[in-house]
């Protein structure tokens, strides 16, 4: 229950307002927002918390409105105490009235469901909560068997192995929500080894046993590491007898002190995009670390969060809220918080759009997260807030359930007694340098995790614009390589060609005569991979020098002079086998890109889809002389991005990458080839139109057959 | 995990808050229960202009409710021009003559108060909650929508935007989302409950500013409204206040509230939904029933009941705990003004045949029909009846709601206080005859999602 608002307690007294002097025939001026009265004096509910012998801690909230009962029952220890076993907490707290020492799971729902009383149990990663509510008439019935399944669940083999069809069943409609796909991969981007992070997965699932549990159970379920809060039509006096006899014989145990490993903020823009095929809307998703509850941080972090996207609440007022739906209209119910737990939580801050909009969006998210820390909010802003807290504070004071979670809250994470009544009264000094300050720290404006839950095929161009996007399949796992198909803005080959030539800016591009450079060739020779120096020089039109350094005198050359093709190891060899000749003779023409409309190139475009590097126009590549080759189009930069080289032996796929600015042209820094053997070429340096010596690119005149 | 397995169930917020409505109409009678219920006292009036308003004190905290219910919900609208009650909703938290753009909502939030409001087939349904020294405000605030409100291009082309976007978010984007769309659609065919408060994107954007002026003067009228004030003030403050800001806002003409009644079915419906984004299968039925009040909504509640609520009720205790059949199996029990549905939507387990959970479905309807309800069964869902109803009634925003809808429908706020006795008044046979009565074959209507072959 960490997500519980701030409530706080107090009692009203009305101060008199003489309305008796309005003369109801006179006109109000309605152009004027009325005065309010004076403010209502607040005071704390009358609750008494009293502690029974074992050490178990009581709460006890009076409300007469009607003659109900409700229990709730907090256990300190949640799902960060899983330790190895992933679910553990969980699937305790869901087994909990799937049998007792004495009751099966049919009696157990029989007898709760006879009096209308449902059990409601769920966790968090602090914490356990376990609640019931009743009419006071069958309190003495229903009691005994809430504080059975507490106090003695046994986990039968049975109900645990339905439990986890159950949950393989939850997981795989889990897939398909996208908010849930988002918390899920947030999780994983924020906390690394930390328990915060801990996924359950159908593997995790499958590995509890009935032990697992029933340790878990014992380590604890226990009085003192429980709180138990009572609500409702019901006195000290009464109640206290009654939860001695349930509960004054459950065994001590221990409070449970967790140990988190230290976590950190992560550094830089990241965006993370989970492939949702058919989804109409992106979820877009802010994240960054936030700050424990015991921070000095949280309460002015928080207040920076609500001023941002309301923390928690719905709000009409917060930045978010203002621009992404009443300015443009983009999203229907944008949101966000800031955690509330013992370790770091998290910020988070969401919004669901259309696909069309995605970019767009993320864009005014981006901005509105890093005004926070940019610049100071306005006095009218920061005044704004802190009459919002001070008043929904006093509202929340309704709900006699409130004030126990708030008692449960402050006892739960060892806040100072007055930490909620003198709530308002701190958050009034708060001033806008001090939030700034705080949000520097906690909303760092070039430290954020964009995670994005929507159709890659639709919307992955869109994100690109901000950087390098990974893409996740539904099981959260890295999706490379697999084709999207995305609708592309044109369809007429003319467009793509003419977007290419610009990305490779033609014309400084065609000042090229010659080139040569120097990097690695890192392949596989048996016995591991190897890192081996490489040199090409090329030139117009169609002469290629290759050498690859093994160490001499294992030096391995090809030279093409323009009709054929010499393969050298040292002083052996001569002309290259027809079938290399061919392939090598394809790869010849000097900077062919350039000239696909003028060397009778036949290319058609044959649609979008997504490469390594991102989304990419396809053009299908019908070369003189037979070659046949798939070309893939940056749709953002018109860089050629991969190559499917289509021969008889089969397809070789080259990815380009690392593009760096060469003399006004762009160049590939990282070739990635894929075919009969896989080869990575990393550059070093490029030099283009040096002095060159022609006889490398002919025949050696002194080699041995 | 159970929240997961809760949300796939949450079929949309248009069609839990009216399953909220119809379960927020509790009530005991005083001479029966009374250590069981505390009946609800409250005032109530009528202005000259037709408003009626009630009073309902509550002075446990400092805040004050002020809810405004007004009698025009989707049904009310034209068939080509669906979605206007609801796109209200939205256009209300624009400007008025005294209110800026944007700052509706903002002097509500400045002093921690919410706000909100929902749209069913047959209302619509304003709240505002703030600090009790603000009670004036909020009726100030609710009285500028009333008669004030600013219906112009500016606010519409902003809101046509949000509400598609909420379409898509709620309908379109979550497994099983267009359920309740599906489901009405085929349970009504000729009446003006075919469709839902969402409505169709298209007319919102067809409709021009004349059309939206002219559905807000003749539905947004004091005598088409309920006012509540509830919570922490005192009467005479309430009554003053409440005169001084509504008692100058003219009655409008009276509503037309003709209804196509629905022709009784006679074969059953099916309908096949393919979506992409569908993770496990599922399967719908749907029967049409009784307008709210008939004495035949009560005995079906229960047979919801019997049928659906908790571990130990016979669908969730066979298809999900004993055979797996199912994640989750959730029943409909709608009742509308004109009309009612019944039904329930089940989702099968990972690797589990729709087939198989049909036929046990099947078969847990026939036998309840041919054998009827146990006593204890009986004796349980009437417990469960009066422990929800309690419930609701400790809730001073159910209450509300509840007062104003029974007055708005049948001009009797205090009918609140005697609904338990209809519900206590169902025999363990009516159970069984409405089993029998309504949920027939050739009446029903078969809604199943299927799973795409990629997942």
């Amino acid at each position: 229950m960490k997500n519980l608002m701030k409530k706080f307690l107090s009692l009203a007294i009305v101060a008199l307002m003489c309305f008796s002097a309005i003369n109801s025939n006179a006109q109000v001026d309605r152009s004027k927002k009325p005065e309010p009265g004076p403010l209502p004096k607040s005071a704390v509910p009358p609750f008494q918390e009293i502690t029974l012998k074992n050490g178990l801690r009581i709460v006890i909230v009076e409300d007469h409105t009607q003659p109900l009962v409700y229990f709730r029952t907090l256990v300190l220890s949640g799902n960060a105490q899983d330790a190895g076993s992933i679910g553990a907490a969980e699937a305790v707290t869901d087994l909990l009235e799937k049998g007792t020492t004495t009751m099966n799971a049919d009696d157990i729902a029989k007898k709760l469901d006879f009096f209308g009383a449902s059990l409601g149990a769920s966790s968090t990663v602090d914490d356990i909560n376990v609640s019931i509510g009743c009419l006071k008439r069958d309190m003495d019935k229903v009691l005994p068997i809430y504080a059975d399944v507490i106090k003695n669940p046994i986990f039968p083999a049975t109900e645990l192995e339905k439990y986890k069809s159950e949950q393989i069943s939850a997981l795989q409609a889990a897939r398909q929500r996208p908010g849930e796909l988002g918390r899920k991969m947030g999780r994983k981007m924020t906390y690394d080894v930390h328990p915060y992070g801990n996924i359950a997965t159908d593997s995790t699932v499958k590995a509890l046993t009935v032990e697992v549990l029933k340790t878990w159970h014992g380590q604890h379920f226990c009085a003192k590491n429980s709180i138990i809060a009572v609500v409702g039509d019901i006195t000290e006096s009464e109640i206290k007898p009654v939860l001695e006899k349930q509960f004054g014989s459950w065994k001590s145990g221990m409070l449970y002190q967790p140990m988190y490993p230290v976590v950190e903020p992560k550094q830089g823009l990241t965006i993370s995009l989970v492939d949702r095929p058919g989804s109409k809307q992106s979820t877009v998703r802010l994240q960054h670390l936030g700050v424990a509850v015991t921070s000095p941080d949280f309460d002015r972090a928080s207040l920076v969060m609500s001023i941002f996207a309301g923390n928690g609440v719905i709000g009409f007022a917060n930045r978010l809220f203002q621009n992404i739906r009443e300015k443009h209209g983009y999203t229907y119910t944008p949101g966000g918080s800031l955690t509330k737990s013992v370790d770091r939580g998290v910020m988070v801050a969401v919004a669901e759009v259309r696909n069309s909009v995605t970019d767009s969006a993320l864009d005014q998210m981006l901005l509105e997260y890093r005004r926070l820390s940019t610049e100071a909010i306005s006095d009218n802003e920061l005044n704004f807030a802190k009459g919002l807290i001070a008043g929904k504070f006093m509202m929340d004071l309704a709900d006699r359930q409130n004030t126990a979670g708030l008692v449960l809250s402050t006892l739960e994470y060892g806040l100072p007694k007055d930490y909620y009544s003198t709530y308002p009264e701190r958050v009034s000094k708060f001033t806008s340098a001090e939030l700034q300050d705080v949000a520097k720290r906690v909303f760092p404006p070039n430290d954020i995790s964009v995670i994005v839950v929507g159709d890659a095929s639709q919307i992955l161009p869109m994100l690109q614009k901000f950087g390098k996007v990974n893409v996740y399949d539904l099981d959260l796992k890295p999706k490379k390589d697999v084709a999207v198909h995305i609708s592309p803005t044109t369809s007429v080959v003319a467009d793509v060609i003419n977007k290419m030539y610009a990305g490779l800016n033609r014309s400084e591009y065609e000042k090229v005569k010659n080139r040569k450079v120097e990097g690695t060739v890192t392949l596989e020779l048996g016995g591991g991979p190897q890192t081996l120096p490489f040199e090409e020089i090329t030139a117009a039109p169609n002469k290629k020098y290759q050498k690859l350094d093994l160490g001499a005198p294992m030096i391995i050359e090809m030279r093409i002079d323009g009709t054929n093709v010499y393969e050298y190891q040292g002083m052996r060899g001569g002309p290259a086998d027809p079938t290399t000749a061919h392939h090598e003779l394809g790869q010849s023409a000097f900077d062919e890109e350039l000239h696909v409309t003028d060397q009778g190139y036949n290319v058609t475009l044959e649609g979008v889809t997504l490469v390594p590097a991102g989304a990419a126009y396809i053009l299908d590549v019908m070369k003189p002389g037979g070659y046949h080759e798939k070309w893939y189009v940056d749709t953002t930069s018109g860089y050629i991005t991969r190559k499917d080289l289509i021969e008889k032996e089969g397809t070789e796929t080259q990815d380009y990458s690392d593009f760096r600015v060469v003399d006004g042209t762009p160049y590939p820094f990282k070739v990635e080839i894929h075919g009969a053997g896989d080869q990575t070429v990393e550059i070093k340096s490029i030099k283009n139109n040096t002095s060159i010596d022609d006889t490398l690119f002919m025949k050696k005149p002194d080699s041995k057959n | 995990m159970k929240k997961v397995l809760l949300s796939i169930l949450l079929i949309s917020a248009v069609a839990p808050q009216i399953f909220a409505q119809k379960g927020a109409k509790p009530a005991l009678t005083p001479a029966i229960t009374s250590q069981v219920f505390h009946p609800v006292k409250f005032e109530e009036y009528d202005m000259p202009n037709g408003l009626h308003v009630i009073l309902y004190e509550d002075h446990s905290a400092p805040r004050v409710a002020v809810r405004v219910f007004y009698h025009v919900g989707s049904r009310n609208e034209r068939s080509d021009r669906t979605g206007f009650a609801h796109f209200f909703e939205h256009l209300m938290f624009e400007s008025t003559d005294h209110i800026k753009r944007g700052d509706y909502a903002k002097d509500i939030e400045a002093i921690g108060g919410e706000l909100n409001a929902h749209t069913s087939l047959d209302h619509t349904f304003y709240q505002e909650d703030v600090p009790s020294n603000y009670m004036r405000q909020a009726l100030w605030q609710e009285s500028e929508r009333m008669h004030w409100l600013h219906v112009d291009s500016a606010g519409v082309e902003t809101q046509r935007q949000v509400v598609k976007e909420e379409r898509r978010n709620r309908y379109e984007n979550q497994p099983y989302g267009s359920f309740f769309l599906k489901l009405m659609s085929a349970v009504f065919h000729t009446s003006q409950y075919s469709w839902t408060p969402i409505g169709d994107a298209q007319y919102i954007d067809q409709a021009t500013i004349k059309e939206f002026q002219d559905f807000y003067h003749e539905n947004y009228v004091p005598n088409n409204a309920v006012l509540v004030i509830a919570g922490d003030f005192k009467q005479a403050e309430a009554k003053a206040a409440a005169q001084d800001y509504f008692a100058d806002i003219p009655r409008g003409a009276e509503i037309d509230r003709s209804y196509t009644p629905e022709p009784p079915q006679t074969s059953e419906r099916t309908v096949e939904v393919n979506e992409k984004i569908t993770p496990l299968p599922a399967v719908a039925y749907g029967w049409r029933t009784v307008p709210e009040g008939d004495k035949d909504q009560y005995a079906l509640d229960m047979l919801a009941n019997v049928l659906m609520q908790g571990n130990s009720s016979r669908l969730v205790k066979r298809l999900k705990d004993e055979d797996q059949l199912v994640a989750s199996v959730q029943p409909i029990a709608l009742t509308l003004e004109k009309d009612g549905a019944f039904g329930l939507l089940a989702v099968a387990s990972k690797g589990k045949e729709l087939s198989k959970v049909r036929a046990e479905l099947d078969e847990e309807i026939k036998k309840l029909q041919s054998s009827g309800i146990s006593d204890e069964e009986f004796q349980k869902v009437r417990n469960q009846m009066t422990k929800d109803l309690v419930t609701q009634a400790a809730e001073m925003g159910s209450v509300a709601f509840a007062l104003s809808e029974e007055y708005a429908l049948f001009h009797d706020a205090k009918r609140y206080n005697s609904e338990i006795d209809r519900y206590m008044a169902v025999t363990k046979q009516d159970i069984q005859r409405v089993a029998k009565k309504y949920l027939t074959n050739s009446a029903r209507s078969v809604i199943t999602y299927t799973v795409p072959t990629n997942q």
